[in-house]
């Protein structure tokens, strides 16, 4: 039986609030990567540098931003895994992380490298928008409901 | 008067009162206070790495400073309008809370930083800006956004002395009163 009062970020506070200082500031570089194409699909930010070279350079600094996101989330979930996984906004909250990971990854980045319309970049870009925002509501609401 | 008193003036005022007491405005002023770090530091994070070199360094810094400039500007004002709602509406406690208080100062440093800065990188013509100068702009806006953010969030770990005035674990809305 896994006994949490043993988790290292259960034993130590300040393990716990730093896993909660990395997961939003690698929040805010994955996602926030990702919003600066998304701005740029809808036509907002420097017009030299189209979606799809936003996007190349972007690229690698999300994949980090996102990967340190997902871990830290994991470690402050097992602090208290069963609590977690049974609270239905956290439920909702991971169910909007695995879709807007798999939305990014696939139909996401191909309509930035594709020749799409300018229409279907903006609608990828407002779904996008539309995932990683609900998500940070999802994390927050977690805790007061 | 003591910096408690001030803190309660400023929460008594009825808006702040609102915002603590409601079941649904805080936690959805925090939401949004968060998701604007999210997308307002992606356009900060952005334009900082343009400055150190590290991407797109084909497109011209200026021009891609500018084109940003009034979507930081509103994610800037919305961030700061939530965050207002949110420090003044426990203003007796953040007050006194040393996390809040280094906040504020690197705030303040950012504002420092921005008086500094502006016109001898940010708002200047590429070509006539010393480029170690923009990097060092670039890397002091890194660090102090990085200590903002992280401050904020060891806001709710600070126990404060007064064994009457236990604090509030994060997300929980209940107020404790001091007799």
């Amino acid at each position: 039986m896994y006994d949490t009062s043993t988790n290292f970020l259960n034993v130590h506070e300040w393990a716990y609030g730093l896993t909660e200082v990395v997961h939003i500031l690698s929040l805010a570089v994955g996602v926030g990567l990702i919003t600066v194409v998304d701005l740029r699909l809808l036509g907002i930010g420097p017009g030299q540098a189209s979606p799809e070279r936003l996007l190349r350079a972007t690229a690698v600094g999300s994949v980090i931003g996102l990967t340190l996101a997902v871990t830290s989330g994991l470690l402050i979930a097992s602090t208290d895994p069963i609590r977690y996984f049974n609270h239905p906004t956290m439920r909702l909250k991971l169910a909007l992380v695995v879709a807007g990971l798999a939305f990014n990854y696939t139909i996401h980045n191909r309509v930035v490298r594709g020749r799409y319309s300018p229409a279907a970049g903006r609608g990828v870009a407002l779904v996008s928008l539309f995932v990683w925002t609900t998500t940070v509501f999802g994390g927050i609401f977690y805790a007061f409901t | 008067m003591t910096l408690s008193a001030i803190g309660r003036a400023i929460q008594e005022i009825g808006v702040f009162t609102a915002v603590r007491e409601s079941v649904y405005a805080y936690p959805i002023i925090l939401s949004t206070h968060l998701a604007c770090i999210a997308t307002f530091g992606g356009l900060i994070l952005l334009t900082n790495l343009r400055l150190l070199g590290w991407m797109l360094i084909d497109v011209p810094a200026d021009a891609l400073i500018r084109s940003l400039r009034p979507w930081k500007q509103a994610g800037f004002a919305i961030m700061v309008t939530c965050g207002v709602l949110l420090g003044a509406s426990k203003a007796e406690e953040y007050l006194s809370n040393p996390f809040f208080q280094v906040k504020l100062a690197l705030l303040c440093a950012v504002g420092l930083h921005g008086l500094y800065f502006s016109k001898r990188v940010y708002r200047r013509d590429e070509r006539l800006v010393n480029p170690s100068t923009a990097r060092l702009a670039a890397a002091l806006s890194l660090v102090l956004w990085v200590g903002v953010v992280s401050m904020g969030r060891w806001i709710a770990y600070y126990d404060p002395p007064s064994p009457q005035q236990a604090h509030p674990a994060p997300g929980n809305r209940q107020l404790v009163v001091t007799p």
